[in-house]
Order: structure tokens, then C-alpha cells, then sequence
């Protein structure tokens, strides 16, 4: 597809800001990944050939249209992964380890039927981890600021979810497939009455990442919960679109992030509460906080909060920048250099995520790749 | 001190359109070299300002509408020049002013003499002797306090011309462009070096025959280490029969000086508030805002500050008030250009009746600015469920030694707060307005005190909805 | 001060049974408290006295579901809690609320004027203000301070008594006075309930589960509470009795009441 206008924000701002949309161009996909499913019992895998079934039709990916319309031209085909009941301890384990020029894309389906409980998780991998290394230097660029990696592919996921009646459905995403030149991924949910969707997130590496995620908490008292983790490293580039729309009385939203940003890094996190009129008692939260590293890291944040509702409490904070100088005086006085507490500190934000994946085989296999991979990703 | 006088009716027609041979003007809508011309004319403007206006005026055809924010749909674009030319005659009937307006007139206690010039109508009073008063005083300190007009003749000429929409250009919107090709009043102050001005000044004391206002620039150079407070405006409503609102404030601060801009907005329920408000601040300098936006039927209204110079601060505190009918996006923008800078906002909107608030900010830190400080926040109060409250803060940081924060919140009144109120004495609607108004004191706290027993006094009559 | 018929009761309460958020937490509660007397209502936790209190305030959360309050001779039940106040009844809260933007002074006057439908003539209040923060051993300065911001637990309630003192109701209702204060705050706070019982001759219905802000003060009625129900009904001596011998033996009774029910 040509020119792809994704991550749209719900309300638009000022254009010099450059905050209101993003493009991406030339992005071609030749099929699907063939992944590696663990699906326990309890779980029933449909593949769709014609994609996945109308009652998906109209939910809305935070990426906007645009990326319904890559999904519906690429003809992949989808899974569907759905529960009838209480799946609880064992979760679909889903692995990508995509090739060096791969470009693909995959659909899923989750549908969660009234009370059941799923946990989905998704681990989307580089297949080697020891890529072609660019030789010789690009012009005008000293040599510390040229990325090791070539980077080449695209690896794009769309996940749309279903939350029936007092549904809980946990869906881990980790995205690091580094060598991808372009990673898109996308996730729209519906929720309805009691039912609850955790996403956890978890940014450790790629070229240019986008990241759409959009819940409608259709349902009185449906709940969206989202914990997002990232670093992004020299020359690399997130950009992020969260919604949390509540239109049910008593909904709850709880949007937070924490992430790193060293030389070179780019991000952009768009995080939007949207209370509708009628959503009375409802709740939305979100928590941002960003650690900059690296003097040319460019840092952008715009979290929205849009009220038609009278009986809401909406609160959200942002801290951007340097360690609280307390802080790093308390870790200094026990002895430890200020490099070495930056670094301490940049790993704790990830790992303070990634405690939250309830899977002890995905969350080793994470911690060694960040240990091989050092605080950076992209080394 | 506060003393304002009544001045029979001068004819200050500055263009006459009734002369025959000028039909051809009323039939051309949209504004056309010839009108601008013409204004350019009447006011002997120099050569530079004459060619400055028609080049703002191509800028200003080239340039489109902002796709955000409220729309201006009722805004009748083809026919701004009868904005420019009912801007020269303010020649309505005290008759055809709403009912509501004089309402308020009468509820804010404002006296009958001025009730006319701010209607708009016939434009009969001028504070003229008051003004002159002040002028004396502070000229002794070698303050210069003055029209627009003739501040681009005087002595300062060439200060007016280094200055004047370069800190706010025709380039950066299309009302700014209109602003440049028809802007006509306001007031230009010069505080020289080292000068304390005591008093505020107050730019109600210019509020003259022709022209309400509505196309005004205000242009103040606070020079090293020198400090001023200027208030602009006042709580009673301002009504124009011509619905838009265009004025352009410039401020520079030198280096260690220090500007307080006080403004309380209250134009009427059918005004397009389309202002441009920017501060550039040198090194060790301070601007602080205080805005309380109350009136008009949509605004725009950012005020922004340009932190230039090492340590300059920026304070921003302000509160909007969105009733029925209403739709005020306001807010404000800070750019960090240099090392040490701070930026501090702490601002409150209300949306009451259908009312429409949209709080719209913008916090750039650059590379250049290290060891900088932001800091944010935002509250906002919703009063029912059919009014709109939306918040859409950016930041865009380009420096890892900086420290940067948000937050926002929303909510309601508690019914708990209210039950407190009530539990002693106070009436239902009582404790909801003794709630507003104690909410918006971030911003009362700031004003002088008659300011913000007005101010007080007007959010009390718009949580009884009976304001015009 | 109300001129109210001297053999009606300044306050009459009939057979009230409340509910909170979809819960019955009274029932059947039935007291009166004449001009001038001072009762106290005890009970354990739980047993429902500070609803009873905000029920008696006009807290709209609280909803009646039976039953009839009378004030003054005046049928009050349906009435918004502003009215209460005019009519001469104050409640003291049990966890006063803060409210930012309004200082304390400028609060308490608001109260006064809408009180009498008069404004308030700046000097004489600041007088009665300042007295009355001398009774309390309040500094001066808390007068400026927004309404309860940053008070600790003690100084919420000196405020609260303060406001009983300047706004001079018929009937104060103290909703757990003394909880959370240390000696001294008792003490203080005792010596403004006192001054208020002397000189205004006030009403006071006081809740509380612990007696210490009794010593004192003389009693006139003493009311037990317990499940929500009123089990027993004495004169001052009973709150000797209560600190002897605990609630044990009202708490049995009741359960046999319930149980007859």
C-alpha cells in the first residue's frame, strides 16, 4: 500500500506539531508468517481463510482504516483463537522468529465467550540474532552514530478482540524482532459488561515500530488495562496510538508506560481517555513516564482526555527526562557510578514489565535476549 | 485615581464609505486591496506600514482555515470587510443592544456612562482624562504609554518598526495575515531600563471611539531589568454588532526584566475571539500570564512564550468558563530555546449548559535547552452531562537534561463538598458558585483585588445562567 | 435563636428507618430533645450513629424510608439540608471535608449571611472571630487558610467547633468529636462545646463511642445504639455504666429484640 495514514489522533492539534497522523509508505506484504502455535486445551484454533468472521467487521484498530485496508488487500487469512471457559495457567504461546527481507503480515482473531478467562501471548522474534552487519560508514555520519543492523522487512500483526459478558482475556505482545525494517501492530477489542482485556507490551526492538491499540468498553463496568514497556534505541523509531473509549457506566481504563530512549531514539506516544456521554461512574488513568538517555533522542507525548460526561474522573500524569536527582543521590551514596545507576535503572523499567507476563518460559527466553542484547536492542 | 469621565460624541469617522462614488466597495465582498488602501490612507501610515499591510493581506488570501478546533462556520468570511468598515463607526443604538447584555450591565454594577462605550454604541466614552492622568505619572520615569497609531510616527518610530508582527508574523495563521492588513488601535508601552512601573496600567483606559477594539495590537518592550504590569480588558461584556474579534499582543522582555500580563476576556456571547498572544523572553527575564477567559461564542486563544535567553521563565496561570453556546479552546504554548529555562502552567476550565472547553497546549523543549523545567497542570470541572470538557496537552522534548512533567485531571463537583456547604446555611446554588469560584482562585489569587471581585462576581452570574 | 413552644421538643424524631446505598442501617428510631438539654448517643461501631447524624443533616445519600423528623415543630424530613441549617440545626462532621479557594473566614461568613439574609458587617465579625478562635486556642492564621487545606485531624475539628460557636444554631450535633484528637485537642474542644452549652443555651446531640469528651460536660439523656436499632435510653449515669461495662449487655438485648422481631 502507497500512502498509509495510521495512528490517527482522536482529536487533532495543531499540524507544525506533526503529532496528528503518521505516514508510512511502500509497505508490500507477501503473505503470512508461518508461526509456531501452542494452543493448550480449552482453546479452540479456527483458521480463516476469508478472514475472520463479521462479527469483527466493525471493531476499530487503533491504527485507523488504513490498516483494515492493508489487512483486507493482503488476503493472508486469519486465526482464531477462542474460549469457552476458565483456561486459567496454561496460555496460547505464539512465535514469530522472522526472516531477514520477510515481508508479512498476520491476522488474529481472539474471541473470549461469556466468563471464560484466555491468555494469549505473542512473541515476535528476529529468527537469527546475529544480523548482516552494514560495512564502511555512510557518508556525513560518524561512525558512533551508524547502526550495526541492517535493517529489511516487514513483520505486521493485526489482533482483534471480542470480550463477551464477564470475559478476562491477557494478551502479552513482545515485539522485538530488531532486523524488521517496518513493524506494524495493531489491536482492536470490544468489552463488554464485566469483562476485562489486560494488554501487556513490551518495545525491544525494530527499525521503525508502529503501534496501534484501541478498546471500546462497550459494557457497564468492562475494564481495560494496559502495561507498556519499551526501549528504543540509536536511530530507531516507536510511534503509538492507545485508546481507551468508554461508553459503559462504570468502565475503567488504565494506560501506563514506562520507557527508555537512547542516541538517536525517537518516540512518539499518543494516549487518548475518551469518556462518551452516558459512560457516568467511569474511570480512566494513564501514566507515562519516559527516561531520556541520550542528548539527540527525540521525545514527544500527547495524552488526551475527552470528556462529554459529567460523573467521570479522568487523571493522567507524564514525567519526561532525567532520574529524580534524590533518587540517584540515594543509589550514589551506596557506591554506585552514575553511568552504572542509569543503566540499573533503564533495565528496571523493562523488567518491571515484563514480571507481569504470566509465563515463565516466555519471560526467560525475553531476559536472555535483553542480557545478549545489553540495555541497547540494537547493538 | 479610578475616575471616568463622559465625552459628548466626536466624529471620528475615520473612513467614510457613504460617498457615492464608493458603491462599488459595498458590492465587493471580501476584502480588497482598494479598503485596505484606503485604511492605510486615513491613518498617514508610513510608507513601510503601508506595504506592510498589503503584503499581509496576499499572505492572507493564500492561506486556508485551520483544520482543528472550533469551527468559525458562522463566521461570515466573504464579507470581512464590513467588519473592517463597522469597526469605524460605532455608531449603533443603545436600542438594539440585547437585552442581556444590558442585563449584566446592570448586575456587574457597571456605571451607566460606560455601559455605552462598552456596548459598543455610539462609543461615547472615553477614558481619555484618566489615561492622560496616568500617562503624567509614569512618564516621569520615562515610561512611554501610547495609541498604536501614533507610536509609529513619534519618537519610537524606529523601535515600533523593529518590532511590530515580528514576533507575531502574517505568516503564522490566517487571521494574523488579517490581523497585519486591517489592524487599526491598541497600545504601544516602552519601559527603559531599570524602571519599576508601580502601577499596573490598564489598556481599559484606551478603549476609544472607533473601533471596539476588535482589530487591536498591543505592543509592549519591557527593556533590562525593568518591570511592568499591564491588564487588558475587563469582566463586563464587550459587544460589537461586527462578530470578530482579531487582536495581536507582542511582548518583549529584556534581559532580567520582568512583565506580568493580567487579561480578563469577556466579549460577548456572539464574538469570534480569534486572538494571538506571544512573549519573547531574554535571558534572566520572567513573563507571567494571567488570563481569565469568560466570554465569546468561540475563541482561540494560546498565549505563547518564547523562552530565548538562559533562566527565563515562563508563568502561565489561567481559567476558562464555557456556558451555553460556547465553544473556547484555549490554552497555551511555551517553546525552551535555551539552556535553564522553566516553563510552570496551572490552569482550570469549567463547562457548564452545553458549554465547550478545550484546553490545547504545547511544551517544546529544544536541543539547546538543557537543564530545563516544565511543569503542567491542568484541572477541569464539569457541571453537567451535556457540556464537553476536552484536554489534548503535546510535548515535545529534544534534550535529555530536562525535566518535564504533566498532569491533568477531570471530574465534577462532590456531592460531598456541596452537602458541606449546605450543612451551614448555604443555599444548593449558593455552594455550587462558592465551589467554582474557589476553583478558579488560582487565578483570582493573581489579580488585583477589584479584578477579581469582579471576576467573582461574573462567575456568580454565570452559574445562575443569567449572563448576556 | 428559634422561639419554639416550651412543652413542644426543639427536636422530635418518629419511628425513622434509613437506608444507605440500597442497605437498612436504621430502623425505627425514635428520640426527642427539648430546648437547651444535652443528649449523648453511643453505640459500638457499626451500630449506625453517624448515619443517624447525617440522616438528621439532610445528606441526600441517605434515603428515609419510614418514619418523620420534626424541628422546631416543623416537619423537616423532606427538606435540603440548607433549609435544616436556617432553621438552626448544625452538624458537626466526623471527617470534615476540604474545600480549596474559600478560606475559612470568608466561609464562615457566607454561612452567617445566608443564615440571616444579611450581609455581615466585616468588623463586628472579625471580633466574634477572633474571640471565638481565643476559646479554641486557634491561631489566627488558620482564619486565611483555605477551608480545611492541610489542617491536620485536630484542627479539622477545632474548625468545626469554631463554625458551631460563630454560627450559633438551636441544635448541635456532634458526629464523633473527639476521635483522633489527643488530650489537649479534647480538652480545647470540650471548652467549646461548653461555651456554647452556657452561653448560647444550644441543643447538643453528641455521638461518640468513647465518653472522654463527656467528663466535662453535664448530660441529660444518654441513648444506646446498637445494629440500628435504639436498645436502650438512660440519664448521664448510663455512660458511667457504658465505660464500666462496655456495650456486651445492650448488644445481647438487641440480638433478642431482633430475634422478636
Amino acid at each position: 500500500m502507497e500512502n498509509m495514514k495510521i495512528n490517527q489522533l482522536p482529536s487533532k492539534t495543531w499540524n507544525w506539531l506533526k503529532m496528528n497522523e503518521t505516514a508510512v509508505s511502500g509497505i508490500s506484504v507477501s503473505g503470512a508468517h508461518e508461526g509456531n502455535l501452542e494452543i493448550p486445551e480449552g482453546i479452540t484454533k479456527t483458521v480463516c481463510p476469508a478472514g475472520l468472521p463479521d462479527r469483527f467487521k466493525d471493531i476499530a484498530g487503533g491504527m485507523g482504516s488504513d490498516m483494515d485496508m492493508l489487512v483486507k488487500e493482503s488476503a493472508a487469512g486469519a486465526v482464531l483463537l477462542s474460549a469457552d471457559s476458565d483456561v486459567s495457567g496454561e496460555p496460547a504461546r505464539i512465535r514469530f522468529a522472522y526472516g531477514a527481507s520477510e515481508h508479512s503480515l498476520n491476522t488474529f482473531g481472539i474471541l473470549a465467550k461469556e466468563g471464560s478467562n484466555m491468555t494469549v501471548i505473542m512473541d515476535m522474534a528476529a529468527e537469527r540474532n546475529d544480523a548482516p552487519v552494514r560495512t564502511g560508514t555512510t557518508a556525513g555520519v560518524s561512525p558512533a552514530a551508524v547502526s550495526l543492523i541492517e535493517h529489511a522487512g516487514l513483520s505486521s500483526v493485526q489482533t482483534k478482540l471480542i470480550l463477551e459478558k464477564n470475559a478476562k482475556v491477557t494478551l502479552v505482545q513482545i515485539i522485538r524482532n530488531k532486523n524488521a525494517k517496518t513493524v506494524l501492530n495493531d489491536i482492536g477489542a470490544k468489552v463488554a459488561d464485566g469483562a476485562k482485556l489486560s494488554v501487556i507490551h513490551l518495545f525491544l526492538g525494530g527499525d521503525k515500530v508502529y503501534n496501534g491499540c484501541k478498546a471500546e468498553l462497550i459494557g457497564k463496568k468492562s475494564n481495560f488495562t494496559a502495561d507498556i514497556a519499551y526501549t528504543v534505541a540509536d536511530d530507531c523509531m516507536l510511534d503509538m496510538n492507545y485508546v481507551a473509549l468508554h461508553e459503559g457506566k462504570k468502565s475503567v481504563s488504565e494506560i501506563r508506560t514506562d520507557g527508555v530512549l537512547h542516541e538517536n531514539a525517537r518516540k512518539l506516544f499518543r494516549g487518548t481517555i475518551d469518556f462518551k456521554k452516558g459512560a457516568a461512574g467511569a474511570v480512566g488513568n494513564e501514566k507515562e513516564d519516559v527516561l531520556l538517555l541520550d542528548d539527540d533522542v527525540v521525545n514527544q507525548t500527547i495524552p488526551l482526555i475527552l470528556c462529554a460526561e459529567e460523573d467521570v474522573e479522568g487523571n493522567h500524569g507524564a514525567t519526561i527526562g532525567k532520574l529524580d536527582d534524590d533518587l540517584v543521590f540515594y543509589l550514589e551514596s551506596r557506591g554506585m557510578a552514575l553511568a552504572e545507576i542509569y543503566k540499573m535503572m533503564a533495565k528496571a523499567r523493562i523488567d518491571a514489565v515484563l514480571r507481569f507476563v504470566p509465563d515463565e518460559k516466555t519471560k526467560a527466553d525475553v531476559a536472555s535476549y535483553l542480557e545478549s542484547e545489553g540495555s541497547n536492542g540494537c547493538e | 485615581m479610578k475616575e471616568k469621565t463622559y465625552v459628548e460624541d466626536v466624529d471620528r469617522n475615520m473612513y467614510d464609505f457613504r460617498n457615492d462614488e464608493k458603491d462599488a466597495y459595498r458590492i465587493k465582498s471580501g476584502l480588497t486591496e482598494d479598503i485596505v488602501e484606503k485604511i492605510s490612507e486615513e491613518k498617514h501610515d508610513p510608507q513601510w506600514m503601508h506595504d506592510f499591510r498589503l503584503n499581509s493581506l496576499k499572505i492572507y488570501h493564500e492561506m486556508k482555515v485551520p483544520d482543528w478546533g472550533p469551527s468559525i462556520e458562522g463566521l461570515n468570511m466573504d464579507n470581512i470587510a464590513t467588519y473592517v468598515r463597522a469597526n469605524t463607526k460605532m455608531k449603533g443604538d443603545w436600542s438594539e443592544v440585547p437585552e442581556e447584555i444590558k442585563d449584566t450591565f446592570e448586575k456587574l454594577g457597571i456605571p451607566q456612562a460606560e455601559r455605552t462605550s462598552l456596548a459598543g454604541v455610539g462609543a461615547q466614552y472615553d477614558s481619555e482624562l484618566v489615561y492622560h492622568n496616568v500617562r503624567k505619572e509614569v512618564e516621569e520615569q520615562g515610561v512611554i504609554y501610547t495609541d498604536m497609531e501614533s507610536a509609529l510616527t513619534g519618537e519610537y518610530a524606529d523601535m515600533v518598526k523593529d518590532h511590530f508582527m515580528k514576533l507575531v508574523t502574517p505568516h503564522d495563521h490566517k487571521f494574523a495575515a488579517l490581523h497585519g492588513a486591517v489592524w487599526s488601535g491598541g497600545s504601544f508601552v516602552y519601559v527603559p531600563k531599570g524602571v519599576s512601573v508601580e502601577i499596573p496600567l490598564q489598556s481599559y483606559f484606551r478603549l476609544n471611539a472607533a473601533g471596539a477594539g476588535q482589530f487591536e495590537h498591543t505592543l509592549i518592550i519591557v527593556d533590562e531589568g525593568a518591570s511592568l504590569h499591564f491588564i487588558e480588558g475587563c469582566s463586563a461584556p464587550k459587544y460589537n454588532v461586527a462578530n470578530l474579534h482579531a487582536g495581536c499582543v507582542e511582548l518583549f522582555i529584556g534581559k532580567n526584566a520582568k512583565l506580568r500580563y493580567s487579561t480578563i476576556e469577556n466579549w460577548s456571547k456572539n464574538m469570534y475571539n480569534l486572538n494571538t498572544k506571544r512573549a519573547k523572553v531574554e535571558e534572566g527575564g520572567v513573563i507571567e500570564w494571567v488570563s481569565g477567559s469568560f466570554g465569546s461564542h468561540v475563541s482561540y486563544l494560546y498565549p505563547m512564550s518564547v523562552l530565548n535567553g538562559e533562566g527565563a521563565r515562563s508563568e502561565f496561570t489561567g481559567i476558562t468558563f464555557a456556558g451555553k453556546g460556547q465553544n473556547l479552546d484555549t490554552g497555551c504554548k511555551v517553546v525552551h530555546n535555551a539552556p535553564k529555562t522553566s516553563s510552570y502552567v496551572n490552569t482550570r476550565s469549567i463547562s457548564k449548559d452545553g458549554g465547550i472547553s478545550t484546553f490545547r497546549s504545547s511544551v517544546v523543549v529544544s536541543a539547546k535547552a538543557k537543564g530545563s523545567k516544565s511543569a503542567v497542570s491542568c484541572q477541569s470541572l464539569m457541571l453537567d452531562d451535556i457540556s464537553r470538557s476536552d484536554t489534548i496537552p503535546a510535548m515535545d522534548i529534544r534534550t535529555k537534561d530536562a525535566d518535564v512533567g504533566h498532569e491533568a485531571k477531570i471530574g465534577r463537583i462532590s456531592d460531598d463538598a456541596v452537602f458541606y456547604l449546605m450543612s451551614r446555611g448555604i443555599s444548593e446554588e449558593d455552594a455550587r458558585a462558592l465551589i467554582v469560584s474557589g476553583f478558579a482562585d488560582n487565578v483570582s489569587k493573581e489579580l488585583p483585588l477589584e479584578y477579581a471581585v469582579e471576576m467573582n462576581n461574573l462567575i456568580h452570574l454565570e452559574m445562575k445562567g443569567s449572563i448576556g | 435563636m428559634e422561639e419554639s413552644d416550651m412543652s413542644e421538643p426543639l427536636l422530635n424524631v418518629k419511628n425513622l428507618s434509613v437506608d444507605v446505598e440500597e442497605k437498612s442501617i436504621l430502623h425505627g428510631i425514635s428520640l426527642t430533645i427539648n430546648k437547651g438539654e444535652t443528649h449523648v448517643l453511643m453505640g459500638p461501631n457499626g451500630a449506625g450513629k453517624s448515619t443517624l447524624g447525617c440522616t438528621l443533616m439532610g445528606n441526600p445519600n441517605y434515603h428515609v424510608t419510614d418514619g418523620e423528623i420534626f424541628f422546631g415543630g416543623e416537619n423537616i424530613t423532606k427538606e435540603a439540608a440548607d433549609k435544616r441549617a436556617r432553621l438552626g440545626m448544625f452538624l458537626s462532621f466526623q471527617n470534615p471535608l476540604e474545600v480549596p479557594g474559600i478560606s475559612l473566614s470568608n466561609f464562615i461568613r457566607s454561612a452567617l449571611s445566608a443564615r440571616t439574609g444579611k450581609n455581615i458587617r466585616i468588623w463586628d465579625f472579625n471580633k466574634d472571630l477572633k474571640k471565638a478562635m481565643e476559646v479554641l486556642d486557634m491561631d489566627p492564621s488558620y482564619g486565611f487558610r483555605d477551608l480545611n487545606v492541610g489542617f491536620s485531624g485536630g484542627e479539622k475539628k477545632k474548625a468545626e467547633i469554631l463554625q458551631l460557636l460563630l454560627l450559633n444554631p438551636s441544635l448541635a450535633i456532634l458526629d464523633e468529636t473527639d476521635s483522633g484528637l489527643d488530650v489537649d485537642a479534647v480538652r480545647t474542644v470540650s471548652k467549646g462545646i461548653e461555651e456554647y452549652q452556657k452561653s448560647k443555651d444550644g441543643a447538643l446531640l453528641i455521638i461518640t463511642h468513647s465518653t472522654r469528651i463527656l467528663e466535662s460536660l453535664h448530660v441529660d439523656k444518654t441513648h444506646v445504639l446498637v445494629d440500628g436499632r435504639l436498645v436502650a435510653e438512660g440519664d448521664g449515669s448510663l455512660v458511667d455504666e457504658i465505660n464500666e461495662n462496655g456495650f456486651e449487655q445492650f448488644i445481647a438485648s438487641a440480638n433478642e429484640k431482633g430475634e422478636n422481631n
